[in-house]
């Protein structure tokens, strides 16, 4: 095919697949074009990165960065819905990259086969334009969260446990609180409950991740001038799957917080353990200096 | 008119489920004390053993984190709803 009849071939196959977002007043040609320039970094592919990352590849975000340092098990499979049966014993971002590529081709995937260390966080953060955090501990939220506020890159917090999950958007925006706002420190590992622990009813990993995938693309629609609408920025939503309720409730920004308020705050000198992770033992919290 | 406490997510199990619990308590943490007599384990739950919230526990009262306010000393007046949630870690 001469390339002058491939372009025009590409061009269709852009304007086909994003047809149902072109048609979107409040998306159109150029919002489409912005979601292809954006990096969107996920951390963790589970339960939560799961959805997360197959809506932004499926909505034409351009690139994603993959983090994840584990293998895809067999109790993983009935909510980390990215990895199948055959993926078992493999590493969750190979298995990602595949089902991703599958889905929309034209995203650029980018994998780091590893866990996000204080050592690694700072040069990673910095490649991507926006943070989900897909993790499933403690130290590591408030290290992702910490580091967000300080190289200022929105970040969409994503939780869940047994039927319960919250999200929110802390968009680093001069009034918008940080996860520390709401929460100023890790719990005392005595008293944290894992999902190891409670259990997880899978399908919330879904409605969770579907969430945070929503306010991802809003945030970066919204930042590039397409008002697409609030944002969860300042508003913890919680969703209760036993109910099937939602509520939000008002996320203050604290004028004293060391993080996000408090000039100087500085990631490196936080003590960041991870205490409640599968298979960690129980030890110190991630502590403010 | 009594003060709406409401504990969500994961926190309903300790009021057996229910939506919503009804009281009368002039602050926080009367009312915690108040909750305590009839759910057994709140306590524990929600403070540490010197009274103290636990970290990952947040009680908002209309929508205001006590925090901001009076800790467990903030009053309550009748009508007040009363909010308790818990960090949750999970992905």
């Amino acid at each position: 095919m001469a390339p002058s009849a491939r372009l025009v071939d590409e061009s269709l196959d852009w304007y086909n697949r994003y047809a149902r977002h072109i048609t979107l007043d409040e998306v159109g040609e150029s919002g489409q074009q912005v979601l292809g320039d954006t990096r969107v970094l996920i951390i963790g592919v589970g339960g939560l990165g799961s959805p997360v990352a197959l809506y932004l590849a499926a909505a034409g975000v351009g690139t994603l960065g993959l983090v994840d340092d584990d293998l895809v098990s067999l109790n993983n499979l009935q909510r980390q819905i990215l990895h199948g049966t055959s993926d078992v014993g493999r590493p969750k971002v190979d298995s990602a990259l595949e089902a991703l590529k599958h889905i929309n081709p034209q995203v650029n995937i980018v994998t780091h086969q590893y866990r996000v260390t204080p050592r690694n966080v700072w040069e990673l953060i910095n490649e991507y334009d926006l943070v989900v955090d897909g993790s499933d501990n403690f130290a590591t939220r408030f290290l992702i969260n910490d580091v967000c506020v300080q190289a200022k890159k929105p970040l969409i917090f994503g939780a869940v446990l047994q039927f319960s999950g919250q999200v929110t958007a802390f968009t680093q925006e001069a009034d918008s609180g940080c996860y520390r706002c709401l929460f100023p420190e890790a719990p005392d590992p005595r008293y944290a409950t894992t999902c190891v622990e409670a259990g997880i009813f899978g399908v919330t990993t879904g409605i969770i991740g579907s969430l945070q995938a929503a306010e991802a693309l809003k945030v970066i629609l919204n930042d590039s001038g397409h008002q697409i609408g609030p944002t969860l920025k300042n508003r913890l939503l919680m969703y209760d799957g036993k109910d099937s309720s939602f509520r939000t409730i008002k996320l203050s920004k604290n004028p004293n917080c060391p993080v996000c308020s408090i000039p100087g705050f500085d990631f490196r000198k936080v003590t960041y353990v991870d205490n409640c992770a599968v298979g960690s033992p129980a030890n110190e919290v991630a502590k403010l200096a | 008119m009594s003060v709406r406490f409401e504990f969500l997510g994961p926190l309903k199990a300790i009021v057996a489920g229910q939506e919503a619990v009804e009281l009368e308590a002039g602050t926080v943490a009367q009312a915690l004390e108040e909750l305590n007599k009839t759910y057994d384990g709140l306590a524990q739950r929600l403070q540490e053993e010197s009274g103290s919230l636990h970290r990952h526990i947040n009680i908002y009262v209309n929508e205001e984190d006590i925090r901001l306010k009076e800790n467990l000393q903030t009053t309550l007046a009748p009508g007040d709803v009363v909010t308790v949630i818990s960090a949750i870690a999970g992905g």
